[in-house]
């Protein structure tokens, strides 16, 4: 038995050893060691961008970009660019709308949990855009195809302000991909949409509206309600509009909403509910029609319910950003 | 006269008592919730009720609730009770006989592909899921002359099976499945009477049918010939009760979710009071079924007072999980000599291990060509070999020596390593169905690997660290508590199981409360070569071999031994305990490095054994290569296939193990049944 327990003691040092091994791993800077070599090798141009995994220095300006999370495809567009591969492909246009259809050349590659590395290889791009919650176990792979920046939308820095967060991403990817003034083209759009917006709202009266903005859909035939939180983007927008929150959570909700069923509203029935609904899933409309729990709330009695329409994306970019703004006034002054 | 007191407040107790603290327990469970509403108001609303928004929430939202946890876990509790008895199997309950998989899996599909049929809670679906389930676990595992450990086999297997194909649907609808995660364990949220009133008449007249076979359930209790002798007609009644425990099973699902636990404890308790006979049994259980669950939720509510909800199911496995323990510590240590009798091919043909090795060796080579030249565009063996010999395609190269060739090697090893695993603890543990998830020591690793992803928030380069941690902490600790048991078969089994589900619990509050890395936690969780290479090769899997195998060589020999029951193994001067002990650490430490290097891959360790067996009989010395090739070409199959089968999306690999494993273990066990 005195052999079992030598290999015991072996065992233990070599898991040691491969400890330290991965340690090693996780500081170590494997940047610029890029052995492919681009046509034009003469590049000159290179910029240095903060991201989740660090600094880091990028040559050249990309122009064939793979995306693994939706927003950025958004923003991509919103530069003018289009990526040519883009992650759940497939169901981005069913939870997305900013109006620009991708074209027939972009492929698909993968599922946004699991991006295939291969699919990713063989369009050899030239940078690759990821989320850190999703893709860090695979920043290594992917490093080794093309450079790769990774954000961490839902990390505790971001979730302070994810509006705020959501343009220095935007401005990150310019900066970039090298097109920073088309960036501030933009976001100053974005802005102008919001003041346009906010003067309807004025126009009709509506000006500086409390309101609970809230998605709701079924769950397990349990009608749920995800109320946003003010460091959410869409509560950010309408703040924008000069319009406040009522809803706020005691603890800071990385994603930017609190999760909850209609007991919660009985809390807020001084305030102007607005609500993102699927058509099909329209819970206010069907589950809790004649439920006392909602007919007997304030602002159902006295009508300050506004709904909004199910492709309402609160999670994109600066173009869903411009979109979400119109469809807020949309409901809101709509009688 | 003493006895009779003494029975008498045992009655009181069990029956009064219980309705007492269901009383309480409800009183506490409608004064939690989302809004502050004070209890001079929530008293009034029972007694005298107003037309206001407050009474109206204690009423429709509060209320509703409350009953339908009493209702729920009491079917589950009685459906246990007549599960129990029909199988003689204290360990049966929906959830062993793969009842709640066959349920939730039914809900899944109609959910994403036949949303119309979703009416009424989608409990024609639930139902018709539950009760086909059911019958396929009683055929295959031989109809009613089914003996109760092949009926558990098979309810774990078609569990595995559904709960692959589950995860399959999760995986690849995340979008339209993400409400249904938290629907797996189970939740009690209602809006108004409607869940209630649907299931209430159901789970009466279902309860009312247990109670009409009551006293043929007390025969049966005897032995089939018994009850046979006495006249009675034992298919039918073994029938009739298990459709009415089925039914109060999908009744449940429907409307709360699969709630596990429930239906194993609650009987228990009652019957280590000591009640036998299945009148009193079946009302106790129900009590104190609808005092577990409204417990668990009372619990959930107080651990996580946010809105976001708790799975409750989750909960019940948490607190239920220590008390299977628990009771596994305290049943009396019965010599329960289950050899390897049950052990699958033990006496089927054998081939010479001079034929089998080199034929495996040779369909791993062909395979591992195959995987390299094969990609997101299919078989493209040209392409491969112009790459390696005409050096015309340096692109291609690359991609192969550093995207497939690691991958393919990272499968072939961590099968193998899984599948000797598995080896050891079906020996060490004279059990058919014993491998490294059943011991709990995956979900160990799971648990482990989760907390370092989401409380420690670390980098991802430590979850491999994370779940080795796990699966060693969840070892020792069942083998400190197995030990008093001098590490009995089904003892230790046993308490994997009640870790196991304690690791499961664990690990679905995780996911539950870290919304948006469901996926990518379900797909970990499932087991995965996706994106393996070098580092994981070289790090977790190459050594273990190196080490172990040379060591397993001459070690594995014990187990023969073993395998001739405890006496006769003492006799012939082996020191049982501690060879058990030692042959479970090598086989936790395998399987540990297998599921840091590629997540839990749990069929591999239970089929490549039986596999083995089938082939080269039951002396370990020849299963160990054999089981190890084996293994190793399973899950090289499943990379293949998982990359290139639905290119550019991934299957996990332990996904794909399952559903190619599965199928042929059923059809196997069918076989020998007939």
């Amino acid at each position: 038995m005195k052999k079992f327990w030598l290999f015991v003691l072996m065992l233990g040092l070599v898991v040691l050893a491969a400890c330290s091994n991965d340690s090693e791993q996780g500081t170590e800077d494997t940047e610029g060691e890029e052995t492919e070599e681009t046509d034009d090798g003469e590049e000159t141009r290179s910029v240095t961008i903060e991201d989740a995994m660090g600094e880091q220095t990028i040559e050249g300006s990309p122009k064939k970009v793979v995306v693994l999370e939706w927003t950025y495809a958004e923003d991509l567009q919103a530069l003018g660019m289009e990526p040519v591969g883009v992650a759940g492909l497939d169901s981005y246009g069913d939870w997305v709308d900013v109006g620009m259809p991708f074209s027939e050349s972009v492929e698909n590659v993968g599922t946004r949990a699991e991006p295939n590395l291969e699919a990713i290889s063989r369009l050899d791009p030239d940078l690759i855009i990821g989320v850190q919650f999703r893709h860090e176990a695979i920043a290594d792979q992917l490093k080794d195809i093309a450079p790769t920046v990774m954000f961490a939308p839902y990390s505790e820095e971001a979730a302070q302000d994810q509006f705020q967060n959501m343009k220095d991403e935007f401005n990150t990817i310019a900066k970039i991909v090298d097109k920073e003034s088309k960036a501030e083209e933009v976001l100053t759009g974005m802005e102008d949409t919001f003041a346009e917006q906010q003067a309807r709202l004025e126009e009709a009266g509506k000006e500086d509206m409390n309101y609970v903005i809230t998605q709701a859909f079924t769950m397990q035939d349990t009608p749920t309600l995800r109320l946003f939180t003010d460091n959410s983007m869409v509560a950010q927008i309408m703040n924008n509009m000069g319009m406040q929150n009522d809803f706020e959570s005691e603890e800071l909700e990385i994603y930017g909403y609190t999760e909850t069923t209609v007991e919660t509203l009985q809390n807020y029935q001084d305030t102007n509910f607005f609500y993102i609904v699927q058509e099909e899933d329209n819970i206010f409309s069907e589950q809790l029609a004649g439920n006392p729990v909602w007919e007997d709330l304030a602002f159902v009695q006295e009508d300050r319910t506004y709904q909004m329409p199910g492709d309402a994306w609160t999670f994109g970019g600066p173009l869903s950003a411009e979109v979400l703004a119109e469809q807020v006034v949309n409901a809101a002054v709509e009688e | 006269m003493n006895a009779a007191i003494k029975n008498t407040m045992i009655a009181i107790f069990t029956f009064g008592g219980g309705i007492a603290l269901l009383c309480l327990l409800t009183f506490i469970h409608i004064n939690q919730g989302n809004v502050t509403i004070p209890l001079a108001t929530v008293v009034e609303a029972l007694f005298n009720p107003q037309d206001t928004l407050e009474h109206h929430t204690v009423r429709i939202l509060r209320m509703p609730r409350a009953v339908m946890g009493i209702i729920a876990g009491g079917a589950l509790a009685v459906s246990g009770v007549i599960l129990q008895t029909v199988t003689k199997n204290p360990l049966s309950s929906a959830s062993t006989l793969g009842i709640h998989s066959g349920t939730y899996f039914a809900v899944v599909v109609s959910t994403i592909f036949l949303p119309f049929s979703m009416f009424g809670n989608g409990i024609i679906t639930a139902f018709l899921g539950g009760v086909l389930t059911f019958l396929f676990v009683y055929m295959l595992s031989g109809g009613s002359d089914a003996t109760p450990v092949r009926m558990v086999l098979a309810g774990m297997i078609v569990t595995f099976l559904f709960s692959s194909l589950t995860s399959v649907l999760q995986i690849f609808y995340e979008n339209e499945t993400q409400g249904l995660f938290l629907w797996g364990s189970g939740t009690l949220i209602q809006n108004d009477w409607d869940g209630v009133k649907f299931s209430l008449p159901l789970i009466i007249a279902a309860v009312l049918v247990a109670f009409i076979f009551a006293s043929k359930l007390d025969t049966l209790t005897l032995g089939d010939d018994v009850a046979t002798a006495l006249g009675q007609n034992v298919r039918t009644v073994k029938l009739i009760t298990v459709l009415a425990a089925v039914l109060l099973t999908s009744v449940t699902v429907s409307i709360v979710g699969p709630i596990g636990f429930v239906g194993l404890v609650a009987p228990h308790l009652i019957k280590l009071i000591g009640y036998r006979a299945h009148v009193p049994l079946i009302i106790g259980s129900f009590l104190w079924g609808g005092n577990v669950l409204l417990l668990a939720d009372v619990l959930a509510r107080i651990i996580d007072p946010s809105f976001s909800e708790l799975p409750v199911g989750a909960i019940t496995a948490l607190v239920g999980a220590p008390w299977l323990i628990w009771l596994v510590m305290r049943m009396k240590s019965s010599n329960s000599q289950d050899t390897g009798a049950i052990m699958a091919g033990k006496d089927s043909a054998k081939v010479s291990l001079v034929k089998v090795l080199p034929a495996l060796g040779l369909l791993i080579i062909v395979t591992l060509l195959v995987s390299l030249a094969s990609g997101n565009y299919g078989f493209e063996p040209g392409v491969a070999y112009q790459a390696f010999f005409g050096d015309a395609n340096e692109f291609i190269r690359n991609l192969i020596v550093d995207l497939r060739l690691p991958r393919a090697l990272v499968a072939l090893f961590s099968g193998a390593v899984l599948a000797v695993s598995g080896l050891i603890f079906q020996g060490v543990l004279r059990n058919p169905l014993a491998d490294p998830s059943v011991i709990g020591i995956t979900s160990g690793a799971g648990v482990g690997a989760l907390m370092t992803m989401y409380w420690f928030s670390v980098s991802a380069v430590w979850i491999p660290l994370g779940a080795m941690a796990g699966a060693l902490v969840f070892f020792l600790i069942v083998m400190a508590l197995g030990a008093k048991a001098e590490f009995q078969p089904t003892v230790l089994a046993l308490l994997g199981i009640g870790m196991s589900a304690f690791g499961s619990a664990f690990i679905q509050i995780l996911v539950v409360q870290s919304d948006l890395g469901v996926a990518s936690a379900l797909t970990w969780l499932s087991g995965t070569t996706y994106a393996k290479g070098w580092a994981e090769l070289l790090q977790y899997l190459i050594w273990p071999v190196i080490l172990f195998v040379p060591l397993l060589a001459f070690y594995i020999k014990t187990l023969d031994v073993l395998s001739l029951g405890d006496d006769t193994a003492k006799g012939l001067g082996l020191r049982v305990v501690s060879v058990r002990f030692q042959m479970a650490l090598i086989a936790t430490l395998l399987a540990a490095c297998s599921v840091a290097a590629v997540g839990s891959i749990g069929f591999v360790g239970l089929i490549a054994p039986h596999l083995a067996r089938l082939l080269v009989g039951s002396v370990n010395q020849k299963l160990l290569p054999v089981t190890m090739l084996i293994g190793g070409a399973l899950l090289v199959v499943a990379d293949l296939f998982s990359r290139t089968l639905l290119a550019p999306n991934e299957i996990p690999s332990g996904i794909l193990v399952a559903l190619i494993g599965a199928p042929y273990f059923l059809w196997l066990m069918k076989k020998r049944a007939a």
